[in-house]
């Protein structure tokens, strides 16, 4: 088996796509010819073992379609995804699910209504045929605990709960079967504030607990700058830019990271809105520009952006596909 | 200070019950509020705590179930109180319009958004239709979409997310009304889209002077876009001020907790517990004297329970509604 070669033995990353591709066909009308979209075009990246990489980016932009290859929920068209170096189509559907484990945006229609907590959370372990029952029952409530859940609920039903409760539960069946890696969709964005900074905390102390692992797709941009220790960000398919969380927000390269940093909305009332961002609309996915896929939208677009487009940088802050920071485009 | 010519709409004591199987809810509770032209007012809080009901009880778009009491709500020289339903909605559209949070379930997916746009005109202006197109295509272009003439034509599902929600900001527009209440304008978009659809909001505020209500949980929004703010819980307004006052002196232990959620770049250090509030929303459920946010209150007493209704000055413009006093409030750390 071919391990990631570039990745020196005893790194080797719990998660790496290498050149991920994921089409669709999609039919805009009855009669019309069927075009392709492109959802992920040509990723790469190494989530790391214990960390949080967040991936954001706007709607459209491939973020989801990404986290479900990266759950194993969707075969990628072209590339290759590897858990601890193994290939995905030969580590099977069932450890895949023992490793990597989803938790959804929306605590309301992720969780199924007619079954009890205890049964929701215990379901992952039944599944996998993990423990006796007794031992499961104590598993449920530990991990109920665990995520600040009563156990007098664990014959509540959903619908009793709350959405930060919902929440706490599908955190509870996502951990139950102690993935190891948990990869989030948007899980704050249906929750109130003050809900969401419960959550986040809980996240952020069960990760130092479990010494977990965390993908993190969010288009909340002040939540992952909270949370994450890298930052991945897609535009129309491209990972456009990658850095630590720090470099990211304080130092950004790409100018579609400036243009997302600059639309953050800080509860600052000296400041104003942010200057109007360049460029009008977020492109068809299904037309995508040619060259660049940003440069209609980008205010330092050069003559060669709309031509050419550029190739991924891989250097020390992480990875940057612009053509200022492309050597060879400066020597042309 | 804002003189009383400026008034728009003038909200005293407006109260929102719905009945429910086990009682009466109180989904607004002694509400007071102003909204002045050419200024934002903007109501935050979080769900449930009844700043939806709010406006709905202003556009008369509450609920059938629901039942309304004021001592004034008054629309420029108009108490809408003695309206008739029928002459309330030659108002609604014309006087005063709403922005809804989801333009898709908004706009009729069967109508064009050229019809949608002329409806509202040659129903309260009965102008022609040549008219009422030139309106539309006008003010299709005043909101930043391209080729307006074009998008007459289509429906609400050939425009993107952003088009839509700028086709029903011009849509409220049509009849040049004096209030705009806009109910979570952009938490449906992006936020590179939402940036722009607040700019336009402000830019035809100004414009048009108008008066803007603007019902939002987003503290970010608030803070840079409202010249006033109403903080909203469990159907009370807890603390009312200009952005600068509840963003830099948060008094009620509310509102500096919501605050003190809110992840924010380069203030909160990474990776560090975030505040919280402790506990849930009590039941709105039935008659409850004293003060809501007690069971969630680190400053909590006993005389809580009955008292904490009236509201306190701050200083000029800032109130809110606590049994402390500001002192006090000030010195506590927040509740976590």
């Amino acid at each position: 088996m071919s391990a990631a070669s570039a990745i020196a033995p005893g790194e080797t990353p719990v998660l790496e796509c290498d050149g991920v591709t994921r089409l669709f066909r999609v039919k805009k009308g009855l009669f019309e010819a069927a075009s392709i979209l492109r959802a992920v075009d040509d990723v790469s990246f190494a989530v790391r073992k214990g960390e949080v990489l967040a991936i954001v980016g706007e709607s459209g932009c491939g973020k989801t379609t990404l986290a479900r290859m990266l759950l194993g929920l969707l075969p990628p068209s072209g590339g290759t995804i590897r858990f601890a170096g193994r290939p995905m189509e030969d580590v099977g559907r069932s450890e895949i699910a023992a490793r990597v484990q989803p938790v959804f945006q929306d605590p309301y229609s992720s969780l199924n209504p007619r079954k009890t907590l205890g049964q929701i959370v215990g379901l992952p372990l039944a599944v996998h045929r993990i423990g006796t029952e007794a031992e499961r029952r104590d598993r449920i409530a530990r991990i109920m605990e665990l995520v600040g859940l009563p156990s007098h609920l664990v014959h509540a039903y959903p619908n009793q709960l709350s959405g930060g409760q919902r929440q706490r539960v599908a955190i509870a069946r996502a951990l139950a079967i102690e993935p190891g890696i948990v990869v989030f969709d948007e899980p704050t964005s249906a929750l109130d504030v003050s809900v969401q900074a419960q959550i986040l905390n809980l996240l952020m102390e069960l990760r130092r607990t479990l010494k977990l692992t965390y993908v993190f797709v969010s288009h909340d941009l002040a939540v992952v700058e909270h949370i994450a220790d890298r930052v991945a960000v897609m535009y129309l398919g491209r990972l456009v830019e990658l850095g630590d969380t720090g470099t990211i927000f304080e130092d950004p390269r790409h100018p579609y990271t400036e243009t997302l940093l600059r639309s953050i909305l800080t509860p600052d009332p000296s400041l104003g809105l942010p200057p109007g961002p360049t460029g009008g609309e977020f492109p068809d996915p299904l037309d995508p520009p040619s060259g660049c896929r940003f440069h209609p939208r980008c205010p330092k677009a050069m003559d060669l952006c709309g031509a050419v487009a550029p190739e991924a940088e891989t250097d020390s802050p992480g990875l940057v596909e612009c053509h200022l920071y492309n050597e060879e485009s400066h020597d042309r | 200070m804002t003189g009383d010519d400026d008034t728009v709409l003038r909200v005293r004591d407006l109260c929102v019950d719905i009945p429910v199987p086990s009682g009466t809810l109180h989904a607004v509770r002694n509400v007071d509020l102003s909204a002045f032209r050419g200024r934002t007012l903007a109501i935050v809080g979080e769900s449930g705590c009844g700043k939806t009901m709010t406006a709905l009880a202003v556009m008369r778009l509450l609920p059938g179930r629901a039942t309304l009491r004021a001592r004034e709500i008054g629309l420029l020289d108009t108490d809408l109180r003695s309206v008739s339903d029928k002459a309330f909605s030659a108002i609604r559209g014309n006087r005063m319009a709403m922005i809804f949070q989801d333009p898709m379930t908004s706009l009729n997916p069967v109508y064009t958004i050229g019809d949608q746009l002329e409806e509202i005109y040659l129903r309260h202006r009965g102008s022609g239709r040549r008219e009422a197109r030139e309106r539309a295509e006008y003010l299709l272009g005043r909101v930043g979409i391209v080729n307006p003439g074009a998008r007459l034509g289509q429906f609400p599902h050939q425009l993107s997310g952003g088009l839509r929600q700028r086709a029903m900001i011009a849509m409220a527009l049509m009849c040049d009304p004096a209030l705009i209440v806009a109910d979570e304008p952009t938490t449906a978009l992006d936020v590179t889209v939402q940036a722009q659809v607040l700019h336009l909001l402000k830019d035809l505020q100004a414009e048009f002077d108008m008066a803007l209500i603007l019902i939002t949980h987003d503290l970010g929004i608030v803070a840079r876009i409202a010249d006033r703010i109403a903080v909203m819980y469990a159907g009370r307004i807890v603390e009312t001020g200009s952005s600068r006052q509840i963003f830099t002196a948060p008094t009620h232990p509310y509102t500096q907790g919501l605050i003190d959620c809110i992840p924010y770049p380069g203030k909160t250090e990474r990776r560090t517990a975030l505040g919280s509030i402790p506990g849930i929303v009590p039941s709105l459920i039935g008659d409850a004297p004293g003060c809501l946010f007690r069971n969630r209150c680190a400053l909590a007493e006993e005389r809580c329970r009955d008292g904490g209704n009236l509201e306190r000055p701050v200083e000029d413009g800032h109130t809110y509604r606590c049994i402390h006093p500001v002192e006090r409030l000030r010195g506590a750390a927040v509740p976590s």
